[in-house]
């Protein structure tokens, strides 16, 4: 994985103050869950977006880890 | 094989339908859902035909955006991960793991993987429930979790990746506390 530092201070607080939020919008639940519909056309429109991107910036999309 | 599809074993669905198993999902899953349509169509399917659940844990989350190289990116990424998602898991892992963490120590002291040991602990802490990781990592998990089916995804470059369905086992994590407390 290609890792870049562009960020500035500033942006790096407003991307940290994000994935708390991010992780706060997500439900906790405990097992047994209630699935939602899956939404293909969304994810799929999205990842064609994120790869557009990607490729923009030149960087690569996460491998297994 | 057909082109750009995800192979599975027949009774894969069969084995979900039977109760409400949950999937909890590796970083590898997101990673692969960007190269490959197949494999998103896969998930799609599976959810629809066995009405499973798919969730995570923090840390997952957490390598889904590491290496974001801008601010819509790290937006997108987050934006998939949300949108798959069923839930996040809570693992709690230093107060409800306690004897499962102590036996990793021992066990698994060789894999330093924060995300994997994490992993395994929300397995074993859903343990009563049918909760399945699917990760294409075949070293995440020591040997106390079965891998019960595995499937290949084929990306849209044409390379394979083999994810493999794991759950705790319980009979064998018992053996293997028996064989670290003999050792003491």
């Amino acid at each position: 994985m290609v890792v870049k530092s562009e960020f500035t201070k500033e942006e790096e607080k407003k991307i940290l103050h994000e994935l708390v939020k991010n992780i706060a919008d997500l439900p906790y639940g405990d097992i047994p869950l209630k699935p939602k519909k899956f939404d293909r056309k969304k994810i799929e429109k999205l990842i064609k977006e994120l790869n557009e991107l990607e490729a923009k910036h030149d960087t690569l999309p996460p491998e297994s880890v | 094989m057909k082109q750009n599809t995800t192979l599975f074993h027949p009774n894969l669905f069969n084995a979900l339908e039977q109760t409400q198993a949950t999937i909890i999902v590796d970083t590898n899953v997101f990673s692969t859902m960007q190269r490959s349509k197949s494999f998103i169509e896969f998930l799609e399917v599976m959810k629809q035909k066995t009405g499973c659940a798919y969730a995570t844990i923090e840390t997952v989350l957490f390598e889904t955006t590491i290496g974001s190289s801008s601010r819509e990116v790290y937006e997108k990424r987050t934006d998939v991960t949300q949108t798959l998602l069923d839930a996040i898991l809570p693992t709690n892992f230093i107060s409800k793991t306690k004897d499962f963490n102590i036996l990793m120590a021992k066990l698994n002291a060789s894999n330093t993987s924060f995300t994997d040991f994490q992993l395994a602990a929300c397995l074993y802490q859903h343990r009563n429930s049918r909760c399945y990781l699917l990760t294409s990592d075949q070293q995440a998990l020591p040997t106390f979790f079965d891998r019960e089916f595995v499937i290949t995804a084929q990306q849209d470059g044409g390379r394979l990746v083999n994810f493999g369905f794991f759950r705790f086992n319980n009979k064998s994590y018992v053996k293997a506390a028996e064989s670290v407390l003999s050792q003491d």
